[in-house]
């Protein structure tokens, strides 16, 4: 898994395409012809993404929305953030 | 350049020479079942004196409650209590979802079946319209993907006027979401003169043609993209792309050259680019004669006249007085019409039939959407029907094209176009350009052989949209 810190910045893919379906985001790589479906707070995470934004920043925001200890959020927010960028769903810029 | 990109198509069964007495008493007979036809005055004769078509129903009401209620669904933003109405009637919530599935709406229909609750649509039945819209989602985004790719290797790069037109476009621009609105391909419109080159350039980067046949050499290819409709091809990821070099392949019936459409396009943002597409009159006129051809026997069709109608762009006034411009003036009022007729308790307006011809279209089409079968002409093209059934499918789509058109010049033109030598004669006998006239007189030749089974030259094609 690539390295994360909280300064780390994170930004969509830009040649990824996507769609809402009822409570549901679909993704597609077409360089890996892979289809990715995102829901719940990985969705959310998705829509925070709209803009660039640090690992930190995406923290402080779920940290607002959701009821959980921020250690939590951080360790789930690496290690999600974390297998995006190994899908090159994602890329740190 | 892989020229050999297709597969070879063989008849299953060859006809040997001692088979010929047999197969011309097949082919008297069949002459004897078309005579026949002419005796007991078959459909496509009632069609040219404007009778309804005996075999189709009488209005909206013949139709099953589950059909009723999946036209009520075509409809972007139907009144609720319409709808509502419409699911209590329901008897087969399955074969509301099987239906669905057939007429290319599962997600249109979904969305609005979660709207109307639990307690009205049952779970199983919202599972497999989910299920439909979900394909149809990552079915849209391949597509996407595909039209992207294409843009930016194929097209801009080489400075190719292209336009994209149904499909995708249609979906973002009139749905407010392209995965709303199914299709089976990706239609584009090319410049004639770059269509050789752009077909040759992505069968170089592993495109494979639709074709049934082996290109033989560039003449062949050539000849395939000047002389066809369209050319299929199929991109290494599966998806169809169709390339037009006009809307209309006769050229007489939307009488609009692609180059007057290419400085008329409009930008449609499709996953954040923007891609040229037909401004909303020249679409609906063309959507109206393309699926007219098709009876409007897809329910896709129903929709997309409903969410061209609904957007704002859409001036029915100007519409009109474009379609009158180019003689398709009768097609255009058919179409709403049928809109009309099919949404009367909604719009809450009766009117009477504009004419014969829109009074033959509506029957037409609720009676190819309560069968849920193909029209004629789709299923003759796909599967082949012998002498009999082609020489029905060419009579339908005279007198549907010489009604359709109040223009003399078009129809005169449309006449004149039927004498154009195509791929098909090509195929038969590759002359040099300058002989193609002389296909005119081949072609009987090539029909007579087509219908004894000696030699297969037809253009395959697949079922719309």
């Amino acid at each position: 898994m690539p390295h994360l810190n909280l300064s780390t910045r994170i930004a969509r893919c830009s040649t990824l395409l996507s769609t809402d379906l009822d409570g549901e985001v679909v993704l597609m790589s077409i360089e890996r012809g892979n289809y990715y479906g995102l829901e719940r707070t990985a969705r959310r995470i998705w829509e925070l993404l709209e803009t660039p934004k640090t690992v930190g920043d995406l923290c402080a925001c779920l940290g607002k929305e959701y009821a959980a200890q921020r250690e939590t959020i951080e360790a789930d927010v690496k290690k999600f953030v974390g297998k995006l960028l190994e899908e090159a769903v994602v890329t740190a810029l | 350049m892989d020229f050999c990109s297709g597969w070879e198509y063989r008849r299953a069964s060859e006809k040997r020479w001692f088979e010929i007495p047999i197969l011309a008493w097949e082919f008297a007979d069949e002459l004897a079942m078309i005579k026949r036809d002419f005796a007991n005055a078959p459909i496509w004769a009632r069609h040219l004196r404007g009778e309804a078509n005996p075999m189709a129903h009488a209005g909206l009401h013949q139709l099953s409650p589950e059909m009723r209620f999946l036209v009520a669904c075509c409809r972007l933003r139907p009144h609720v209590d319409v709808l509502r109405a419409a699911a209590k009637q329901v008897t087969s919530w399955s074969e509301v979802s099987r239906l669905a599935s057939h007429h290319l709406i599962a997600p249109l229909v979904h969305l609005h079946c979660v709207g109307l609750g639990e307690d009205v649509i049952p779970g199983y039945a919202a599972a497999a319209l989910s299920l439909g819209r979900k394909d149809a989602a990552r079915k849209s985004l391949l597509q996407q993907a595909q039209l992207r790719q294409i843009a930016e290797k194929h097209l801009r790069p080489r400075n190719i006027s292209y336009l994209a037109f149904k499909g995708l476009t249609l979906g973002a621009r009139y749905y407010g979401d392209p995965a709303l609105r199914q299709c089976r391909d990706i239609d584009l419109l090319i410049d004639p003169a770059h269509l050789y080159d752009l077909t040759a350039d992505l069968l170089g980067s592993g495109y494979r043609l639709r074709s049934p046949y082996t290109m033989r050499d560039e003449d062949d290819l050539r000849a395939h993209c000047e002389m066809n409709g369209d050319v299929g091809v199929f991109s290494p990821l599966g998806v169809l792309i169709e390339l037009h070099h006009r809307l209309d392949f006769t050229g007489c019936q939307y009488p609009v050259e692609a180059r007057q459409l290419f400085e008329r396009v409009e930008p449609v943002l499709l996953s954040g680019d923007a891609y040229p597409a037909l401004p909303t009159v020249e679409l609906f006129i063309y959507i109206c004669y393309h699926n007219s051809k098709h009876q409007w026997s897809r329910l896709l069709w129903i929709a997309d006249l409903d969410a061209i109608i609904s957007h704002e762009t859409f001036d029915r006034e100007m519409v009109l007085a474009r379609a009158e411009e180019l003689g398709l003036s009768r097609l255009v009022r058919a179409a709403l019409f049928l809109y009309e007729i099919l949404y009367s308790a909604d719009l809450g307006i009766t009117q009477p039939a504009p004419d014969a011809f829109a009074r033959v279209l509506v029957n037409e089409c609720l009676f190819y959407l309560q069968e849920e079968s193909a029209p004629p002409e789709v299923v003759n093209k796909v599967l082949g029907a012998g002498a009999r059934g082609m020489f029905e499918l060419r009579a339908k789509i005279f007198v549907y094209n010489w009604r359709a058109n109040t223009r003399w010049a078009n129809r005169l033109c449309y006449l004149l176009s039927i004498a154009r030598s195509t791929y098909a004669d090509y195929r038969f006998l590759p002359l040099p350009r300058r002989y193609h006239f002389a296909y005119c007189i081949l072609r009987p030749l090539r029909w007579m052989l087509e219908s004894l089974g000696l030699k297969r030259v037809g253009v395959g094609h697949s079922v719309p949209p």
